[in-house]
């Protein structure tokens, strides 16, 4: 039944709905290309990938320029798109069809754990679609297809901090893919967890401001700013692991599906349909 | 008493007396009050900094300073900033596809008329949303004047980010009440005609949350088009994107013109789609 709960969930991956996250990419690359327009160079594939969630460093407060330090748009509108689209469905399914198999699988816990495998698939679906909208944008400007090679692009992105003797590939790789992949599907489960306890929109809020205090608190405990490349490369120049990065979102992961599940046994299914 | 005021009484009523219109004014007002908080730290490390100064000039500490539709400057102005969009739309921007899914709406709309029951129903959503968006405001106002000096703001002392081409930015510097008392019914109203477009959706949306969310993800999806195609391209001086539109101070300038075109534009597409999904379309 597991298998069969699953499997029809990751059925759900390939609406037509989840098309608007490549739609959405295909936009935000148009911010690299336009930086490239700066520089006068064509991106590489990974500049086109490193640019969605570089984020930016933290800027000191000036009273009267206030909004000298508002939140990077484009890294907050990349994760909270995913955040955005995951909301309704877990949710939905309470209802009709859904109920059904509900009821037929037996057991509450499995469904939800369904639920969460679903989740982080539909997140690596979404990394994805940002890999392929690279691609096209990669051939549109005839730049460098390689996910190994970066030009000024990236740099001027990460605000001129990448030192070539000291940052390898495998660290951008880490900052600008690996990490927000981790904080974007850990956000995804503690936000799918919330919506058992409150309504979703609430629940939405709390995960939308989780990221914007975290923009306004650097460090790495604060979970949006491991999201974010330029500051996870930073935590990795100042001598944090990955192993120790990887911890922060993989507690988030582990609370909220316990949280989630301990919730979900103990829900009146028929009062959480919306 | 005619049909309309019997129905719009009766949305009035479902509008204000419903939880989801208090949790969202208890999130806004806590919003608010926190702001004022942490303002009230700042004001006071700058006054005991003033005191001990020769020149006794408090136009650092002034209360127009830091308002919350002015400076953006500490964690919870900057919440109150990200969130305002839904904060607008949860009190009774749901309503609709409510009761379009549970069909209710058919019962008033056979009582009183499809166009009276759109009217009653926009100007229900319009004053729930526009209470959430304005009230924050007034008691930041109310709050920070309670410790905040009052100062006329001098724009030569270079403190305040209010510029030439801003709103109101003549009336800023002369007569600073008057301006954040109307800041505040113009608040009322971005909140209101931004609660309008969870009208957009209509049925299209089955799931009530989406639809609460559905104008602070329109603004944000039409800032970042706005920043790849136009900010990125070109030096553009003027504050186009709506996500920012309940701001008196933006990132760059927002004169009258573009904020009245701005709010009459949301304005007239919320009317227009719940015109053609209350009216025109198939019940």
């Amino acid at each position: 039944m597991s298998y069969r709960l699953i499997k029809r969930d990751l059925k759900r991956i390939l609406k037509v709905k989840n098309l608007w996250m490549f739609v959405f990419f295909l936009i935000s690359s148009a911010l690299c290309y336009g930086n490239a327009a700066i520089l006068q160079i064509s991106p590489s594939w990974l500049d086109y990938i490193l640019a969605v969630f570089a984020g930016r460093y933290p800027v000191e407060v000036n009273i009267s320029q206030p909004f000298s330090d508002l939140p990077p748009l484009h890294w907050l509108v990349s994760v909270e798109g995913i955040l955005f689209l995951s909301l309704d469905y877990p949710l939905e399914d309470l209802s009709g069809e859904g109920m059904q198999i509900l009821l037929r699988a037996g057991s509450k816990r499995k469904w939800y754990l369904s639920k969460c495998v679903w989740n982080v698939c539909n997140c690596l679906v979404y990394f994805l679609f940002m890999l392929f909208s690279g691609l096209i944008w990669t051939l549109f400007s005839k730049g460098i297809l390689s996910l190994k090679d970066y030009t000024d692009v990236s740099n001027m992105v990460y605000e001129w901090s990448i030192d070539p003797d000291i940052v390898t590939i495998q660290m951008l790789w880490i900052s600008g893919i690996l990490m927000p992949f981790l904080t974007v599907a850990a956000l995804n489960l503690f936000q799918m967890s919330l919506c058992l306890y409150t309504k979703p929109v609430f629940a939405f809020m709390v995960t939308t401001a989780a990221l914007i205090i975290s923009d306004y608190y650097e460090s790495p405990y604060f979970i949006g700013n491991l999201g974010m490349g330029i500051r996870v490369l930073a935590y990795l120049e100042s001598g944090y692991s990955v192993i120790q990065l990887m911890i922060i979102p993989l507690v988030w992961v582990c609370v909220s599906v316990v949280a989630g599940s301990i919730r979900c046994r103990r829900m009146d299914i028929l009062s959480r349909e919306d | 008493m005619s049909v309309f005021i019997r129905v719009l009484k009766v949305e009035l009523w479902k509008a204000l007396h419903n939880p989801m219109f208090w949790t969202a004014i208890l999130i806004s007002a806590g919003l608010s009050v926190l702001s004022s908080f942490e303002s009230y730290q700042m004001v006071q490390e700058l006054k005991e900094r003033i005191i001990r100064s020769p020149f006794q000039n408090y136009q650092g500490a002034s209360l127009f300073l830091f308002l919350l539709c002015v400076a953006a400057i500490n964690s919870s102005s900057r919440l109150f900033i990200a969130l305002w969009a839904i904060l607008a739309a949860i009190p009774y921007g749901w309503s609709f596809c409510r009761e379009k899914k549970t069909g209710s709406y058919l019962q008033e709309m056979i009582r009183s008329g499809r166009t009276n029951y759109f009217r009653a129903k926009y100007i229900a959503v319009f004053v729930s949303g526009g209470l959430t968006t304005a009230l924050p405001f007034l008691l930041n106002l109310m709050v920070n004047a309670l410790f905040c000096p009052y100062v006329l703001p001098d724009p030569a002392a270079g403190t305040y980010p209010v510029m030439n081409g801003w709103f109101l930015s003549k009336l800023f510097y002369t007569h600073p009440w008057s301006w954040a008392l109307i800041w505040i019914g113009m608040a009322f109203v971005i909140g209101g005609v931004t609660a309008g477009l969870c009208l957009v959706p209509g049925s299209t949306i089955r799931f009530a949350t989406l639809v609460i969310l559905f104008p602070y993800a329109l603004f944000y999806l039409l800032d970042v088009l706005l920043n790849a195609f136009v900010y990125n391209r070109m030096v553009v001086s003027t504050m186009f994107s709506p996500a920012y539109l309940i701001m008196a101070v933006p990132p760059s300038a927002n004169p009258p013109w573009l904020v009245f075109t701005e709010i009459i534009v949301i304005c007239l597409l919320g009317i227009a789609a719940g015109r053609y999904w209350i009216i025109r379309h198939e019940l």
